[in-house]
């Protein structure tokens, strides 16, 4: 813990401190009043979910609930979270690629490939493998645990792979790595996630159009069974989802770990890690 | 799974005190390879609990993503805390 | 309720962290656990006894009590995203703090803020 460096702070410090084992008391307490845990018949259980389980498989086509209840039933509250996704992206672009701004030299240790064999190796086997692995989790997000959010983390993270092991894909200065990069440079992921947002909105929009509420898809002309229409209008929600978060991911590590210049004045410590 | 279980009472313990742990040290990448390995704890706790979707949203994100992009911090600013 | 009572412990040590501890980074640290231990409540309260996990199998018409709660998980499963993303966020903010004040500890960049 920090250390206090006068009498009047670690007064107040050790008083702040006796604070936190009032606080887990009382949240133990308070705790003590909720229903048994595993209890099937406590309220978070019997009000709305049944319908969820129950209606589900039926109404939507997907066995697996969470998906069902995250692409269709609050489809509105994902559209909201996958904005939110999308805006913190952007706002490490604009904190750390300010306007104008060109490519930062890496950080160093970041900014060229390490050459060992073994990890180039592994990569190479490694990364597609989990490349088309994401691919699956997102198109068996109906039947299976997974999804557009968990197929786009592992997306983003194959890509991220590859970024560590051989190099930023555009490592500014002329240098170019010596394993071409693979892969979205920034504008790319930025791109990728702006496609992801705006199709999640449009397939929102063309249910309107089709004579339905905002993202209700029972009304978009791909087929007779209802169940069966939202089940694939459910699979291009996963696939915008898909979209955002892995352009978003390679979003976050490319501002990160590359930065920007702004103006001449260098943005990151140019200093390795301190040894 | 019942709750008084060792193994559930195990997990809980160890994520405390990783998660602890991950808090108290002065390197940032132990401090990260600390919440990784809490983390993935955590994971093991919510397939227990039969939450496969969270598990495995836990398992990539905190596991891997939190984990590197804290590893680029600790890159690009200091790996000491000071 | 030990389930509670250590969601409750993981909850007050990222709080703790995040009020006395000096660095920023170690603060953002806290701040996941905090999260994290949220995030474990909410899947707590999903659990019934007796219950699998939320994929229909093959079989008939399915019953509430055969599976878990899949609303939690659905908000938890977001929430975890969505605190990536913050954490990214926050992460990018900490880099631009230490490049202009070249510290990252609160007490030292408040002295220099004065």
């Amino acid at each position: 813990m920090g250390a206090p460096r006068h009498g009047g702070t670690r007064v107040r410090w050790l008083l702040g401190a006796a604070a936190f084992p009032a606080l887990f008391l009382g949240l133990v307490l308070g705790m003590a009043e909720l229903p048994e845990f595993g209890d099937p018949g406590s309220p978070a259980s019997t009000h709305v979910s049944p319908r969820f389980i129950e209606d589900a498989a039926a109404e939507t086509g997907a066995a697996n609930m969470v998906t069902a209840v995250l692409a269709d039933y609050r489809g509105y509250d994902t559209l909201g979270e996958t904005a939110v996704i999308f805006a913190a992206g952007l706002g490490c672009l604009v904190i750390l690629a300010a306007a104008g701004g060109r490519p930062n030299r890496p950080a160093a240790g970041m900014s060229h490939p390490f050459g060992s064999v073994i990890l180039d190796a592994a990569t190479r086997i490694l990364v597609p493998v989990v490349l088309l692995f994401a691919v699956y989790v997102l198109i068996h997000g109906h039947i299976s645990p997974g999804g557009g959010f968990q197929g786009g983390v592992l997306f983003g993270s194959g890509l991220i792979m590859m970024r560590l092991v051989w190099g930023p894909a555009h490592a500014g200065d002329g240098q170019q790595p010596e394993v071409p990069a693979f892969g979205p440079s920034l504008r790319g992921s930025l791109i990728l996630a702006c496609a992801g947002i705006l199709g999640y909105a449009g397939i929102g929009l063309a249910a309107m159009a089709f004579g339905g509420e905002f993202l209700n898809y029972g009304t978009l002309p791909l087929g007779s069974d209802p169940a069966h229409v939202r089940e694939l209008a459910t699979l291009g929600i996963e696939a915008a989802v898909f979209l955002t978060v892995a352009g978003t991911v390679g979003v976050l590590f490319d501002t990160i770990s590359i930065g920007m210049r702004e103006s001449g004045v260098p943005l990151g410590s140019e200093r390795g890690p301190r040894e | 799974m019942a709750e008084g279980h060792l193994i559930s009472i195990g997990l809980l313990a160890a994520m405390v005190v990783s998660a602890a742990c991950a808090l108290a040290v002065k390197d940032l990448l132990t401090a990260a390879a600390l919440f990784g390995a809490f983390s993935f704890l955590t994971a093991t706790w919510f397939a227990l609990l039969g939450a496969v979707d969270v598990a495995f949203t836990e398992a990539c994100v905190g596991g891997a993503l939190t984990t590197i992009l804290f590893v680029s911090t600790a890159f690009r600013t200091s790996r000491r805390f000071d | 309720m030990t389930t509670y009572a250590f969601a409750a412990a993981l909850f007050t040590l990222g709080i703790a962290g995040m009020a006395l501890l000096p660095n920023l980074l170690r603060k953002l640290l806290a701040m996941n656990v905090m999260q994290v231990a949220v995030i474990v409540f909410f899947v707590s309260l999903a659990f019934k006894d007796g219950a699998t996990v939320p994929i229909l199998g093959q079989g008939g018409a399915p019953q509430a009590a055969e599976f878990m709660n899949p609303l939690p998980h659905t908000l938890m499963l977001t929430a975890i995203v969505v605190s990536v993303s913050t954490t990214g966020l926050a992460l990018g903010l900490l880099v631009r703090i230490r490049s202009r004040f070249e510290t990252l500890n609160e007490r030292r960049l408040l002295d220099k803020l004065r």
